[in-house]
């Protein structure tokens, strides 16, 4: 009912008092553009490990000098694994084709070999949860040499993924704290700002949350505009560590550029609120222990 | 309407502003209460409007008992009420419509019937070609025409006016005095306070009470 009035309010807040909301858009922007980073530094190591889980799976290499001819057999058994999804041979051909298509330009070193270096496999894709037994399993095969799992890329990656949780968690504190802190301030330098009026409207018998509503609004929309200001700063970062990291590293299965962007959005804007209000509230309760 | 009996207030320093007061006004009333400069008259209508509680006796405006603790439903009487403040306490940066329709705002009026009322208020004041100037550019008279427009606006069961005369000529305090009590109605009583006894004289239908060192006496009959 009095939307209006309470946006205008609140826009003579801001102009009240420039330099501070300034200063603090500033800064909220700036603690939530880390967060940001943060954030989508959480999602996409969880959406590494995540898409390397999904392509597990494990090389078999058999025992020097088996005829390819004799792997049909070995392949049965192998597929009679409980937890074993797919068995597929990869041939001599097709091992060598697979190293030049990773060593890219580099695969000119192949050429000093002479011949194909590399030996035939067995390709098997299995269930993530029974990979222990599976593994068992292959290893005592009587013509199997030697199995190679990517377990040990996956722990150092999940590893690295939990560091990042506990980074993120940090952060999140951190940005909470310090922007509980600015916008606390701010508030309460609003209110002494306004104590006049506030006591008028008092007088006049306002409700304490329609004297509230503009502070809180303040608090919030500044927040609010922090928050999209990072965003938009994140995305930037973003774009940017995505085209560095094509070039080098074009093997890291990371996320979706805009699917990074979009889930960003709803996080940074709705810490951006959460925060906004919380601070705000904070500052109404100070500036009323102070009466 | 209000009822005040052995009213006392002693402030924190040990000042006695007031003494055994006791009061009962009823709806319709025009009083005007009257007392040199530091007999009590703020005091009073501080404690009327919930500025200040009294430290002794007890007291009642329209109905609410006015005593710390009590705060939240002092706030929704305040609503009721019309103040005229010694200092106007005008919105600075607002207009004078701004400020009418600020006590308008939460006090139950319907929202299409806002505008209309500030409208009035300010007609009524003859404020009608200064609606939306700002109150920084208004005389002091005009202000407190404004002040007066913002709380009759709300159409209060009680007004209350601190000083309205303070700082005009003879001319202008008489005509801001016929304008307050031309406010009182049936539903509507008026308390004024001045220390301008003079420009009270012709009042014939209004009740005066004296403020002296904080003890209240009475000059013409008001219900006791």
């Amino acid at each position: 009912m009095n939307g209006g009035y309470f946006l205008k309010e609140t826009w003579k807040l801001f102009r009240r008092n420039p330099v501070s909301n300034l200063a603090a858009l500033a800064g909220t922007s700036l603690v939530l553009l880390l967060f940001a980073l943060v954030a989508a530094g959480w999602m996409a190591s969880g959406e590494v490990v995540k898409a390397i889980q999904r392509e597990a799976e494990v090389n078999v290499y058999m025992v020097e000098g088996l005829e390819e001819s004799a792997y049909g057999r070995e392949m049965e058994a192998m597929a009679s694994i409980e937890g074993v999804e797919e068995v597929r041979l990869v041939d001599r051909e097709e091992a060598y084709g697979r190293m030049v298509a990773i060593l890219g330009e580099d695969a000119k070193v192949l050429e000093f070999f002479e011949g194909n270096p590399f030996s035939a496999f067995v390709e098997i894709r299995l269930d993530l949860e029974k990979t222990g037994d599976v593994l068992s399993n292959l290893e005592a095969l009587p013509q199997v040499d030697h199995v190679r799992d990517n377990r040990e890329v996956l722990d150092l990656l999940s590893q690295g993924s939990r560091l990042v949780d506990v980074l993120s968690w940090l952060v999140l504190l951190g940005v909470g704290v310090t922007t509980l802190v600015i916008l606390t301030h701010l508030v309460r330098q609003g209110i002494d700002l306004h104590r006049y009026e506030i006591h008028t409207l008092e007088l006049l018998g306002a409700p304490r949350t329609f004297v509230a509503l503009p502070y809180v609004m303040e608090g919030v929309l500044l927040m609010l505009l922090g928050g999209l200001m990072a965003w938009g700063m994140a995305v930037l970062a973003v774009d940017e560590f995505y085209r560095q990291v094509a070039g080098p590293l074009p093997f890291l299965p990371l996320p979706d550029r805009m699917w990074l962007r979009g889930s960003l959005f709803p996080l940074v804007l709705g810490a951006s609120l959460v925060l906004g209000v919380a601070g705000s509230f904070f500052g109404l309760a100070g500036a009323r222990r102070d009466d | 309407m209000i009822r005040a009996e052995g009213l006392e207030l002693t402030y924190k320093d040990g000042t006695r502003a007031l003494e055994e007061i006791g009061l009962v006004l009823e709806p319709g009333e025009l009083v005007y209460i009257t007392g040199p400069s530091g007999s009590g008259k703020t005091s009073l209508l501080k404690l009327l409007m919930g500025m200040e509680f009294a430290t002794g006796g007890s007291l009642e405006v329209l109905g609410e008992r006015m005593r710390r603790g009590n705060s939240g439903r002092i706030r929704k009487m305040r609503r009721q009420l019309g103040p005229v403040f010694q200092e106007f306490r005008l919105i600075p940066g607002s207009t004078a419509m701004e400020n009418v329709l600020l006590g308008l705002r939460f006090d139950g009026t319907p929202h299409g019937k806002m505008k209309e009322y500030a409208e009035e208020a300010l007609l009524r004041v003859g404020l009608s070609q200064k609606l939306h100037a700002k109150v920084e550019r208004l005389s002091w008279g005009e202000r407190q025409r404004v002040a007066i427009a913002r709380a009759v606006a709300r159409k209060p069961r009680l007004i209350l006016a601190d000083e309205p005369t303070g700082n005009l000529d003879r001319e202008n305090a008489l005509l801001i005095l016929e304008l307050l009590a031309s406010f009182r109605n049936p539903e509507t009583t008026v308390l004024i306070t001045t220390h301008a006894t003079h420009l009270i004289e012709g009042q014939e239908t209004a009740s005066i009470l004296h403020l002296d060192g904080g003890r209240m006496r009475l000059e013409r009959p008001v219900s006791l």
